[in-house]
């Protein structure tokens, strides 16, 4: 007896971009080529990134990994025609090495607990009727037909869900604001999604966005009938264009069912969306540059109070939520708000959605209750750290978290704990680090990517960040002084109580938390000169291990400023090519071959790394530079633009 | 306090500031309300009269019940708020943004501990392009930032000096604008949004590298920037100044007075220096509502004024037709013999509209008594006389004109004078005409800075004109010359002694004043002379505007 | 006729390299020129920091500081001078002295250069000092730097060398013992007469090149005049080197401000249209 299959295969932007589309195209080729009875489902990430582009095989439950056009033939053959799944292309344990073929099976997904990431990967996001079927709007109807404003407000303040954005603020008390604000010049009230997800490596909300659209705007429309708004907005960065096409067609979809306009489920409810784009500005994330953005006007934040609730668009009461925190919306009405706050641990109720990075052997997007331990996402969701690397840290929070060492790696997470070891929980981001990861590094890189992003409104954020950055270079090309740390610290507490905005108040944290964390590296940097994990270029050098070298000549080859050259192994005689005879030149081709090894000039060596990444036999090794003052030291430390 | 409030009917809530109960209206800031009160918090983003963006972050207070620290300028009071302004931990912070802000400006003198004795001692301006230290900058005696190194005791800045590197600005007509110095405060895109409505300037690029500057970068002569002035006038470094008026320093004396340019009257500070008039400001607190001085008056006048070819001394034409310079006595003889060998009915005078009151009254008197009330004003080429029923017919009959807008008799005008025999022009400049043979008499005056008066603008407003400065040469004021002319004459209806019987005169007709035509805003003369003609950068500014916008606004 | 070739700024020193054969071929250190930006400029006096017999080019480092400057300031690559006069002056004393320290700021720090090279040709030890405020505003200094045994810095805020300024760093010298046989110093007026105060004590031979107002740098007119030793003399045929313990410099200081009304008045009546440009309109 033939079972009727179902291939979905995830499209999202990540999977989207290494091939999926191919692999889709393929097998719908291949299954109407064989006439099977096979129906193949577009789908959103199903947050296994590690592994994508990615299908499922329902009913079996089996999943296939890193595919590529070329391997639809097998699994056609095999697994839908004879029966038989394709094992080399299942998910494999990586310690053991065994195949894990049903995805049920695999801790990265069983160990999660699903709330908003539920149904990601097995429906359509460009098809309302498939949200529908799962019992999508059912929450949107109940709560414009059978409750008033104030009980969704209620039900929300119970469930305790609070803000997914990265301020934490709880939801059900934020919208009661914008409920009771005298709206003043008129009766318009605004309801805004944050989808301006700026944090590098932070891709949950574009995820959500592509996998199912319609969760966030089902929470907009009961909002917006909880806040009394009319009119809403959608903030995405314009990085997502994906994300927005999807948008758009869900919208357009809703529209032509009823959820959005006029009369919403024949009520006297009134409410419509808009799609608005960013422009490039990580700043625009932050809530009252944001409404300036839509507002037309450059994207500065301004202080606070009054609060957006009060005065927010054009003046008029506004709401602004993140994507995720919109998409629990529905489930919470549906649900009820105990089967949400049963979730969690103390005041941090119900699941988050991490974005799991960096040197993880699983990364992708993870959905689990607050109050886990961080070691069981990292090792027991995560699988641990590739290549038996030790680890290191785990940076929370984006550009504005912080890193937290192995200690705390038993801290069971919430909003609380984090903030209490300096960093946040922030929107979700979680990049692992190993030993081979400099933290001076790490902090360096944000601290610039802040100063890039910064508005430049205030001072202690334009300038400060800025003089925050030069110390770190310094640091990091072991110029650095004595007097250094005390001032990144001074510098990051004038910054982080001077700042008019997020930005600029959470910028030091990653600089902040490394000092406290990880001084005996700085101390290493300063007064050494040396970077521990070896990634500072200014303190390391690249050197040849001869006895692994095989004269290859691919570092040759591929160094950008001819640091490398071909030497002669030691105590070996010259053998120059004497027989034209192109036989015989082979053979003394190899011999000279075996005899010939590289070197790296340090003088020239810019340690770019492109010969450390790519030697196949391991040969490029690194090691502490001799300090060498007047080589490194510039005449004078001073700045002139 | 309490007790206005009970006037106005407006809610009186109570907060406390460091300890002390003060009482506010809804609506206000902590900042206003403390400054009110007469507690000190310090500011330099924040101005009385403007939005403020919180920017500078100097103004934080620390606020019961909310977190972290607040700035003043932007949060509203509330009633039953417990404020806090200072204490050590704020004054670190203060100190340390103050800090960051100097580290990119050229501070060195603002710390340096021998400052007061090297400015003592060191020379005049040096009238540099790049100011790198308080000696060669034209904003050191009024600078804010000195105000608040001192108050917060900063004597150190501990991080290297930034200098941005920003071209100079210099190629625009009256400003000069160094943005090397610019503390990014943004008063004056405030001011130019709010007053003027024309944002012309805004924040442009972002980040470190944030900077004022006109859309696309234009220069402010391709932008819609007026030149008005107010932007520099709010800014508190010298980043923005005016070309003309930076380097002199204090000036010698400081006279305010009213801009009599046209109808609006604003009031003027004259700068006077080595006995001339160098520059004009607003007086330094003005609000920045009640500003609405312009170019002409903000930056012209030094030039439209000083120049060497101010008329000085009196000149009558001898019998062998030659003109001569005569003293006073012998030229008020001579114009008035002259005038007595004509009927009333033969004489005309025109009255400049850009004349004090007293000016205008006493020629008004003059026509009524020696010329039948034929005095007219020339408004955009065409005659007027406010006082006389049937204009048609005068013009031909006249045969001696008194004229004191020489310059705007033009040819066209000119003609409708067909029996004209003897000109007396009293005036500021030489004119074309002025080399008309029918010309009998030059008589030198003043210009309004150079004498005592009032002047009525628009609103109704009698408004006070000052004297600033001494006049060229043996120059007199209008008013004292035609008393002067009046009183020769002999005849006892013209009964002018002095300046005070005129103000009675004034008093009791008013009607005389309320036929005069205002001047409008978009005047580009004075007393019917090209204002382009004397200030070059005046002439650069109206030819662009007139290409790229067909008009000049003000 | 004097294109300019080379232009550059450091904060207020404007470089401005001229062709004018005639000049490099004829001039030494320690001389000057006279210049005319255009027909209507005023005439000024500048130190010519260095010249190429080759390409027939003289060097000007120009300080920004006022009206007739600032013309200059404006002044690209390609346009002309409308007139260069030289070389005017008596060119510095030149010959075996033994340790010569030449003192700089402002547009001496490349006016000295010169003199330094003739120096260092003449078989002296040659130490230069030069002071700025910040660190940023030196210049020339390759060049100091070839032709100086040592180059000493010194500035105001302390960014470099030194925190102060010349005198100071002579003083230093002299009360360490190091022995000068001769002094060199340029820049302005204060300043020379500082450091003349700082080797009055030791009596070291001093030269300071002054900076008087000068008209027609011919001897005819007495703009230039000053007191040396209680005796007349003129910069532009005298100078511009003068024995620093003998100058009257109360009279200089105050002989400079003789117009300091109209060089502040005339920005009023600036523009900064070209002056050929107002000619064309019969203003001038």
């Amino acid at each position: 007896m033939t079972t009727r299959r179902t291939i979905f295969v995830c499209q999202g932007t990540g999977c989207v971009s290494s091939g999926a589309s191919q692999v889709q195209r393929e097998l719908e080729r291949d299954i109407i080529d064989h006439k099977l009875d096979v129906e193949v489902r577009l789908t959103g990430c199903r947050g296994f990134c590690q592994i994508g582009p990615s299908a499922i095989v329902e009913p079996d439950d089996i999943l296939y990994c890193r595919l590529k056009p070329a391997d639809v033939k097998e699994i056609v053959d095999s697994h839908l025609i004879n029966g038989s799944p394709v094992s080399r292309l299942h998910y494999h344990d990586p310690t053991t090495g065994d195949p894990i073929p049903k995805w049920t099976d695999i801790p990265f997904y069983n160990r999660q607990q699903k709330m908003i990431t539920a149904y990601w990967g097995f429906i359509n996001p460009e098809d309302i009727e498939e949200y529908i079927a799962i019992g999508g709007y059912r929450a949107a109807r109940q709560a414009i037909l059978a409750m008033s404003p104030d009980e969704i407000i209620e039900e929300i303040k119970s469930s305790q869900l609070r803000g997914r954005g990265g301020a934490g603020f709880l939801t059900g008390v934020k919208w009661d604001f914008a409920r009771r604000s005298d709206s003043g010049k008129s009766d318009q009230k605004y309801i805004i999604c944050n989808g301006d997800e700026g944090d590098p490596g932070a891709f949950m909300d574009r995820s959500l966005l592509e996998a199912n659209p319609h969760s966030m705007i089902e929470g907009m429309i009961i909002g917006a009938f909880a806040i009394g708004a009319s009119k809403g907005f959608i903030y995405v960065r314009a990085e997502y264009p994906l994300a927005v096409h999807r948008l758009e067609v869900a919208i357009a979809q809703a529209r032509m069912r009823g959820f959005l306009g006029s009369h919403i489920f024949g009520s006297s409810f009134d409410f419509d969306l808009q799609i608005n784009q960013g422009a490039g500005a990580f700043v625009c994330g932050e809530e009252t540059a944001l409404m300036a953005s839509i507002m037309g006007k450059r994207g500065n934040p301004r202080p606070r109070p009054p609060y957006p609730a009060s005065e927010g668009l054009w003046g008029q009461p506004t709401n602004i939520n993140n994507v995720k925190t919109f998409a629990y919306v529905p489930l919470i009405i549906k649900q009820g708000a105990k089967w949400f706050a049963d979730v969690g641990l103390g005041p941090s109720k119900g699941t988050m959605v991490f974005s799991l990075t960096g040197k993880i052997n699983n990364s992708g997007l993870v959905e689990v209750p607050m109050g886990i331990k961080l070691r069981q996402i990292i090792y027991d969701i995560g699988g641990g750290i590739p290549h038996g690397k030790r680890f290191k840290a785990v940076q929370t929070g984006g550009p504005s978290g912080g890193c937290l060492p192995e200690s705390y790696l038993d801290k069971k997470v919430t909003y609380e704990s984090l903030q209490a070891a300096g960093s946040i929980l922030g929107s979700g981001g979680m990049i692992v680090l190993d030993e081979d990861v400099c933290m001076v590094d790490m902090a360096k890189y944000f601290i610039s990517f802040t100063e890039e992003e910064s508005c430049g409104k205030c001072s202690p954020c334009r300038i400060g960040i800025r003089r925050m950055h030069n110390v770190l270079e310094r640091v990091a090309n072991g110029q650095g002084e004595e007097e250094d740390l005390g001032l990144l610290e001074e510098l990051g507490n004038t910054i982080k109580d001077g700042s008019l905005c997020g930005l600029g108040q959470t910028a030091p944290n990653p600089v902040l938390t490394t000092i406290r964390y990880f001084r005996d590296e700085y101390i290493a940097h300063i007064v050494d000169k040396r970077c521990p994990a070896k990634v500072c270029g200014s303190l390391i050098e690249y050197y040849i291990d001869e006895d692994k070298c095989t004269g290859c000549l691919l570092c040759l080859r591929n160094c950008p400023t001819n640091a490398v050259t071909e030497a002669r192994r030691e105590g070996t005689r010259d053998i120059g090519i004497k027989k034209p005879d192109k036989a015989a030149s082979v053979e003394e081709e190899k011999k000279k071959r075996a005899n010939t090894i590289c070197s790296i000039n340090t003088a020239t060596c810019v340690r770019c790394g492109i010969c450390y990444a790519n030697c196949p036999h391991g040969a490029i090794l690194k090691k502490d530079r001799p300090f060498i003052s007047e080589e490194i030291l510039a005449v004078s430390s001073q700045t002139y633009v | 306090m309490v007790e206005l409030a009970e006037q106005k009917n407006i809610a009186v809530e109570t907060m406390r500031i460091n300890e002390k109960t003060v009482s506010f209206s809804s609506g206000e800031t902590i900042l206003e309300v403390a400054r009110r009160s007469g507690i000190y918090i310090p500011t330099l983003c924040a101005r009385a009269d403007l939005p403020s963006p919180g920017s500078c972050r100097l103004c934080i207070v620390e606020v019961e019940g909310i977190k972290g620290y607040v700035t003043s300028c932007t949060t509203p009071a509330q009633p039953n708020m417990v404020v806090n302004t200072n204490s050590p931990e704020i004054e670190r912070l203060r100190r340390g943004i103050l800090e960051l802000i100097l580290s990119e400006h050229p501070s060195a003198c603002l710390v340096c501990p021998i400052r007061e004795t090297c400015e003592k001692f060191d020379a005049p301006s040096s009238k540099t392009g790049r100011v790198t230290g308080c000696n060669m900058c034209p904003n050191r005696d009024i600078c804010e930032l000195r105000q608040l190194v001192e108050y917060l005791g900063l004597e150190q800045i501990k991080y290297p000096f930034l200098y941005k590197g920003f071209p100079l600005e210099r190629d625009d007509p009256f400003m000069d604008r160094d943005y090397n110095l610019c503390i990014l405060c943004g008063r004056c895109i405030r001011v130019c949004q709010e007053n003027l409505g024309l944002s012309a300037i805004s924040f442009i690029r972002r980040g470190h590298g944030t900077k004022v500057g006109t859309s696309f970068e234009k220069p402010h002569v391709d932008s819609n920037c007026v030149f008005c002035m107010h932007c520099v006038d709010v800014c508190p470094t010298g980043a923005l100044t005016v070309r003309g008026s930076k380097w002199y320093g204090y000036p010698d004396s400081e006279t305010s007075t009213t801009c009599i340019l046209c109808e609006r009257g604003c009031e003027l500070v004259i700068d006077t220096k080595w006995n001339k008039v160098m520059g004009a400001h607003p007086v330094r607190d003005m609000s920045v509502g009640e500003r609405e001085y312009c170019v002409k008056g903000r930056c012209c006048l030094p030039a439209l004024f000083n120049s060497p070819d101010r008329l000085k001394y009196p000149a009558i034409r001898r019998e062998d037709s030659k003109m001569i310079y005569a003293d006073w006595d012998h030229a008020i003889n001579y114009v008035s013999d002259l005038l007595s060998h004509y009927k009333p009915r033969e004489i005309a005078v025109l009255c400049s509209r850009h004349l004090t009151d007293e000016s205008i009254y006493a020629l008004n008197e003059f026509a009524r008594v020696y010329a039948e009330s034929n005095i007219f004003y020339i408004v955009d080429r065409d005659v007027i006389f406010p006082h006389v029923e049937k204009s048609d017919g005068i013009c031909k009959d006249v045969k001696l004109l008194y004229l004191t807008e020489a310059n705007s008799f033009t040819n066209g005008i000119q003609e409708k004078f067909g029996g004209l025999e003897n000109i007396v022009i009293q005036d500021i400049y030489a004119s074309p005409l002025s080399k008309s043979p029918k010309v009998s008499a030059i008589l030198p005056t003043t210009v309004f800075t150079e004498m005592n008066g009032t002047k009525t603008c628009a609103d109704n407003r009698r408004e006070p004109v000052t004297k600033a400065a001494e006049p060229p040469g043996n120059a007199v004021p209008d008013w004292e010359i035609t008393v002067n002319i009046g009183n020769a004459l002999n005849n006892r209806g013209f009964k002018m002694k002095d300046s005070r019987s005129i103000q009675n005169h004034i008093q009791m007709h008013p009607w005389i004043i309320a036929a005069v035509p205002m001047v409008p805003k978009d005047s580009l003369t004075y007393r019917g002379f090209p204002i382009a003609d004397f200030v070059p950068d005046f002439r650069i500014f109206v030819e662009r505007r007139l290409q790229s916008k067909g008009e000049v606004r003000f | 006729m004097y294109e300019v070739l080379e232009r550059s700024e450091i904060f207020n020193v404007h470089k401005m390299v001229i062709k004018a054969p005639e000049i490099a071929n004829s001039i030494n250190a320690g001389q000057f020129v006279i210049i005319m930006g255009s027909e209507y400029s005023e005439r000024i006096p500048l130190t010519v920091s260095d010249w190429n017999t080759d390409t027939g080019t003289i060097t000007l480092y120009i300080l920004e500081a006022g009206i007739s400057t600032l013309e200059l300031a404006r002044m690209k690559v390609g346009d002309s001078l409308y007139a260069v006069t030289g070389p005017l002056g008596i060119p510095s004393e030149i010959k075996h002295y033994g340790t010569v320290v030449l003192g700089g700021g402002c547009y001496g720090i490349g006016g000295i250069y010169p003199t330094a090279r003739a120096c260092k040709e003449a078989g002296n030890k040659v130490i230069a000092i030069i002071e700025a405020r910040y660190s940023p505003m030196f210049y020339h200094e390759k060049e100091l730097h070839a032709v100086s045994d040592q180059v000493l810095y010194a500035t105001v805020d302390g960014s470099r060398g030194r925190k102060g300024k010349v005198e100071d760093v002579v003083t230093e010298m002299l009360e360490k013992g190091i022995k000068i046989d001769q002094a060199f110093f340029m820049g302005c007026a204060e300043m020379l007469e500082r450091c003349s105060e700082a080797t009055r004590p030791y009596a070291i031979p001093t030269k300071v090149a002054l900076n008087s107002i000068m008209l027609d740098g011919s001897g005819m007119c007495g703009a230039c005049r000053v007191s040396v030793g209680g005796e007349t003399r003129f910069a532009c045929v005298d100078g511009p080197e003068f024995d620093g313990h003998k100058v009257d410099w109360k009279e200089l200081h105050k002989r400079k401000r003789a117009y300091a009304e109209q060089e502040i008045v005339v920005y009023q009546s600036y523009s900064h249209e070209c002056l050929s440009e107002k000619k064309l309109r019969g203003e001038l």
